[in-house]
């Protein structure tokens, strides 16, 4: 009995040495799976999966005499499934096997290349010439050719993606995305086959080939195959296992390859690095101080021009008082410089009727100053007066630096002043705006 | 080629915020400068070339108006051009609470065809109150502008 190494594919663990029979029950125990690999144990030959064998899948037959354990798989049907078995069969050879064991998964079974081989080891194998055969492929050394129109089961494709996965692993080019798998095959006949190491392309020349040619044609070298004869003197060699890919991805993109951009591709790989678009809240940010900023200087800036005028007192001057009688415009322009405004807005200065304008005013106050060193200006303007004339000589007091004193008017109507004394109302007819202090 | 040219569509994606920004600033700047220009317009007081500036908020503001109709008696408003029409009590109880709360200027903001009169006597009720300060609100002359 052949003794097998065994590769763990879900634990990456290799086990040497088993025999069929300790397969078989590890396989029944779910502790092998399908995509398993399994070689003869000692050899360097490639690694396959354990689904491809099925007598080492088979429900161990412990009870059972050595020859029939061995020519029950020989009384299988290669070519069929392990589905085809009938039965009956198994509970007739062991009645009570499936109170024991569960009853094994059903997978599709490879293909067989030569269903009349008398080997009951079944997985593609190179010859290599110069290396010693290890026990168990004795007849598949001989048989390589034959081994080498290995068929994988299209319908499978589970088994199919693991098999990819494996074969990624065993090359140590896990790294290798799908998008390179594309474009290798996209551009399959242009790219350079490379000689050494265990390559992926022999692969879909198989697939391409597989249904118009014969196993044996597939495997003649042609000009984009490997250099079979360039790998006799290298050191084991070891030759990696097909590539097996979806059936329904390889008519995809043949039948998409006339319109297809070959840039669509490449686009649509650049475009899963998505960048993170951000906010960008600097401008926000500014509006946002500078209206703070606006409505703080908004609400404390905001001055109203004015100006500052004196008290118009209505108590008389102590002196007045005192001497029992009001003080008439001719006292007071001697310390005023005495500026009067009718009704109609007409002016006077020092009694002397001027041109109410700004410049005017202001050059005739400048001069009374000067002249008599007079400092502030006594405004005595009619009740009825416009209120602008009367800014208009408040300011020109302001431009040449005079200080103000304003005399209330008396009313056209109503109750005399309160310090005008009865008695002393011809002299206010006299002068109707005698201000009072 | 391809990468080069997707890397150039990102980068118009992008709004440039710049234009938007200057936008607002140059409104803000009009803003700022037409509130400012506005403080006096809603009296027409009389123009002067000299005068001191007032903050709002540390004034008690009267409006003196001029009458719908010839002959008629002024309007006094407390307030800064709108407000409730009162007679010299109310405005001497009003100054008395700026006072209180540190407003102790009084602006007369009186229209230009108003009596003198008028202003002055107004002017002599606030006068009442202890530490208050009386202005008269002008406006700068329109060909000084």
């Amino acid at each position: 009995m052949a003794n097998w190494d065994v590769f763990h594919a879900d634990r990456l663990e290799l086990q040497r040495g088993l025999d069929e029979a300790a397969i078989r029950l590890a396989f029944a125990r779910a502790e092998l799976r399908d995509d398993d690999l399994v070689r003869p144990a000692g050899s360097a030959l490639a690694w396959a999966r354990l689904a491809d064998f099925p007598e080492l899948t088979a429900p161990p037959e412990p009870a059972k005499p050595p020859e029939t354990v061995q020519e029950a798989p020989l009384a299988r049907p290669k070519s069929g499934t392990r589905s085809a078995l009938a039965p009956s069969d198994l509970e007739e050879l062991q009645p009570s096997i499936e109170e024991v064991i569960p009853p094994p998964k059903t997978h599709e079974r490879t293909l067989l290349p030569n269903p009349s081989s008398s080997s009951d080891v079944t997985f593609p194998v190179i010859e290599i010439q110069g290396k010693s055969a290890g026990p168990a492929d004795q007849g598949l050394t001989a048989t390589g050719a034959q081994t080498s129109g290995w068929a994988w089961a299209d319908e499978d494709e589970n088994s199919d993606e693991g098999d990819e996965d494996d074969q990624k692993r065993d090359a140590a080019s896990a790294e290798e995305s799908d998008l390179e798998i594309l474009a290798d095959e996209a551009e399959l006949d242009d790219l350079p086959k490379s000689s050494q190491g265990p390559s992926p392309a022999p692969a879909p020349t198989t697939r391409q080939s597989s249904s118009t040619t014969s196993p044996l044609e597939r495997w003649d070298a042609g000009p984009d195959d490997l250099d079979w004869n360039a790998r006799l003197d290298t050191e084991p060699s070891h030759v990696a296992l097909p590539v097996a890919r979806a059936p329904n991805r390889e008519s995809e993109l043949t039948a998409a390859e006339p319109t297809e951009q070959p840039e669509a591709v490449f686009s649509l790989s650049r475009s899963a690095t998505e960048k993170i678009e951000e906010l960008d809240l600097a401008p926000m940010v500014d509006v946002a101080f500078n209206l703070v900023l606006f409505f703080m200087v908004t609400a404390t800036t905001v001055l109203y021009k004015t100006l500052e005028i004196p008290k118009p007192s209505g108590e008389a001057p102590a002196s007045a008082v005192a001497q029992g009688r009001p003080r008439s415009l001719d006292d007071l322009k001697k310390d005023y410089i005495l500026v009067e405004i009718d009704e109609g807005g007409r002016m006077k200065l020092d009694r002397e009727p001027v041109e109410p304008t700004m410049s005017t005013l202001v050059e005739l106050l400048r001069k009374a100053r000067e002249r008599t060193g007079r400092t502030t200006m006594l405004l005595s303007a009619d009740f009825a007066t416009p209120h602008r004339n009367a800014v208009l000589a408040y300011d020109a007091a302001n431009e040449i630096g005079l200080g103000i004193a304003i005399a209330r008017p008396q009313p056209p109507q109503g109750p005399a002043p309160t310090l005008r004394p009865t008695a002393e109302a011809p002299a206010a007819k006299e002068a109707p705006a005698a201000p009072n202090f | 080629m391809l990468l080069r040219r997707e890397s150039t569509e990102e980068r118009d994606e992008h709004i440039d915020m710049t234009p938007m920004v200057d936008v607002v600033f140059q409104l803000m700047t009009f803003m700022l400068f037409s509130v400012q220009m506005s403080g006096g317009e809603k009296v027409d007081v009389p123009p002067a070339r000299h005068g001191v500036g007032v903050q709002e908020s540390m004034a008690t503001f009267l409006t003196i108006l001029r009458p719908a109709v010839p002959g008629a008696e002024p309007r006094l408003l407390l307030g800064h051009g709108e407000g409730a029409s009162v007679n010299l009590d109310q405005v001497r109880k009003a100054v008395a609470l700026g006072v209180k709360d540190g407003r102790r200027k009084v602006i007369l903001q009186a229209d230009g065809d108003v009596p003198h009169g008028e202003v002055l006597k107004v002017a002599s009720a606030v006068t009442e109150v202890e530490g208050v300060t009386v202005h008269v609100g002008v406006q700068e002359p329109k060909g000084s502008r």
